[in-house]
């Protein structure tokens, strides 16, 4: 069935903000669009009946958030680069581009993020970046720490297990051969990794030194995505690359810098289109969007480099993050002087640049700048 | 020596500052305030604070992390650009 909530008038400027949250009321939402003349909230839902208690509930929270919402301060992004404006000979239409929403990666795909990663790794290592490897599991200890899940719980994937114990592993299979065996899996809090910058901040957790540190780490990331609204970009399981910096409050703010215009260079050079602007992270409750988004907007706290596609969508493909101490807070980690160091990551979404670069140029290395040998060993 | 005598909008901001924080705030105008555990938290709603008592809305273009670093930045950012009366 379809209905329609209207957006109250408080809320004609944060429409975004409303739009972003609605699809996390209920897993009875299938689709949804926003009426900008009615100025209303059209939603399909699974629900046939107008008046069941998941619908009453579903209005009421819809109520909810609205209400609370009603004091978050929207700040506007402020743009630091672009390439917008600038004269754009719209390229032909690329050669070999693909129906969306394949469930795999072909070999163009993978040679393509490969590059991809070749160049982050580049500027990771041209900071003097040690290379890393982590599991791709968050430890319960580790969330302790980070405080993710308080903050992010919409996008949490957890491990469950079969515990080794001969009662429930015979009362596993028994529920299985039922093809009901949800119930018999134990959740003990490990985490599937939202990001790789956690394992960075554990491994150097309780250290002391001034010196300034750099770690690099690539792996897959998860996030629980709404089914409906997952394309190329918005995928469950993505590739990330992370560059971490830990040192001293001047020499964090300038390494941000520092690889902030590098990646801007290798985004121009592909022939992409987009701008770096002050972004929040997307904090689920109003009172973190009311006082830590409002922060970071006023503290330059996070940049986002936002690729325009042909069709015009705008899609975060990397992030420059300052942290302050905060996270160095978090995990002890300090300078000789006992202080708390700062510290800051650059974020690479690999696929979504992966995406970006074929919605350009298709399943086309050609374009691929100014890398012949390597085009040729690949192909 | 004696502290200069502060402005009357010093003195409001300080009184916003004392009851976000709750309990008596008496800075220097030039001390930076999050040395004072004004947080990310304590430094919005005093915004709000301040917008309320005075009838006035802060820019996008103002809200930087500078012009909230200590009662004297905020005094200046008020009474220049918004006509506080100071």
């Amino acid at each position: 069935m379809q209905v329609s909530f209207d957006v109250p008038r408080h809320l004609m400027d944060k429409t975004d903000i409303l739009l972003d949250r609605v699809p996390y009321l209920s897993e009875l939402i299938l689709a949804m669009s926003y009426d900008q003349d009615d100025q209303a909230v059209n939603l399909t839902l699974s629900e046939q009946d107008g008046d069941s208690p998941q619908m009453q509930e579903l209005r009421a929270a819809y109520m909810e958030l609205c209400s609370s919402l009603e004091l978050t301060r929207v700040i506007k992004e402020r743009v630091v680069k672009s390439n917008l404006e600038t004269a754009y000979e719209r390229p032909a239409e690329p050669q070999g581009k693909r129906a969306a929403g394949l469930p795999y990666m072909e070999e163009f795909d993978i040679l393509l993020l490969h590059k991809l990663d070749v160049e982050f790794t580049r500027i990771a290592q041209s900071h003097g970046a040690k290379l890393r490897e982590y599991p791709s599991v968050l430890s319960k200890q580790n969330m302790m720490k980070n405080q993710y899940h308080l903050h992010f719980p919409q996008n949490i994937f957890g491990v469950a297990s079969v515990p080794h114990n001969y009662k429930a592993i015979n009362q596993f299979r028994m529920q299985a051969q039922q093809d009901a065996y949800e119930d018999t899996l134990l959740f003990e809090g490990e985490i599937l990794q939202p990001c790789i910058c956690y394992h960075c901040y554990e491994e150097l957790q309780g250290t002391r030194s001034s010196e300034p540190r750099v770690l690099t780490g690539k792996g897959k990331c998860f996030r629980h995505e709404i089914q409906w609204r997952k394309d190329n970009f918005r995928r469950r399981e993505f590739s990330m690359r992370e560059i971490v910096y830990v040192g001293k409050e001047e020499w964090v703010v300038q390494m941000r810098q520092q690889i902030m215009e590098e990646v801007w260079r290798l985004f121009e050079s592909f022939g992409l289109r987009g701008r770096i602007a002050t972004a929040t992270d997307p904090f689920f409750f109003s009172q973190d969007l009311q006082t830590k988004a409002a922060y970071q907007m006023m503290s330059n706290a996070k940049y986002e480099l936002i690729a325009t596609t042909s069709s015009g969508k705008n899609v975060s493909i990397a992030s420059f993050n300052y942290c302050q101490d905060m996270l160095c807070s978090k995990y002890d980690i300090q300078g000789e002087d006992g202080a708390a160091l700062h510290s800051g990551c650059v974020a690479f979404g690999i696929d979504r640049w992966k995406e970006a670069f074929m919605d350009r140029h298709g399943c086309d290395l050609a374009s691929w700048p100014d890398t012949k040998p390597e085009k040729e060993m690949l192909i | 020596m004696t502290p200069p005598q502060l402005t009357s909008l010093e003195e409001s901001i300080r009184d916003e500052l004392s009851a976000i924080l709750g309990k008596k705030i008496d800075l220097e105008t030039d001390a930076e305030l999050k040395e004072e555990g004004v947080d990310s938290i304590a430094t919005i709603k005093l915004i709000i604070n301040l917008e309320i008592r005075f009838g006035i809305q802060i820019d996008d273009d103002d809200m930087l992390i500078h012009n909230f670093s200590t009662i004297q930045a905020i005094s200046s950012l008020l009474s220049e650009k918004y006509d506080v009366a100071s």
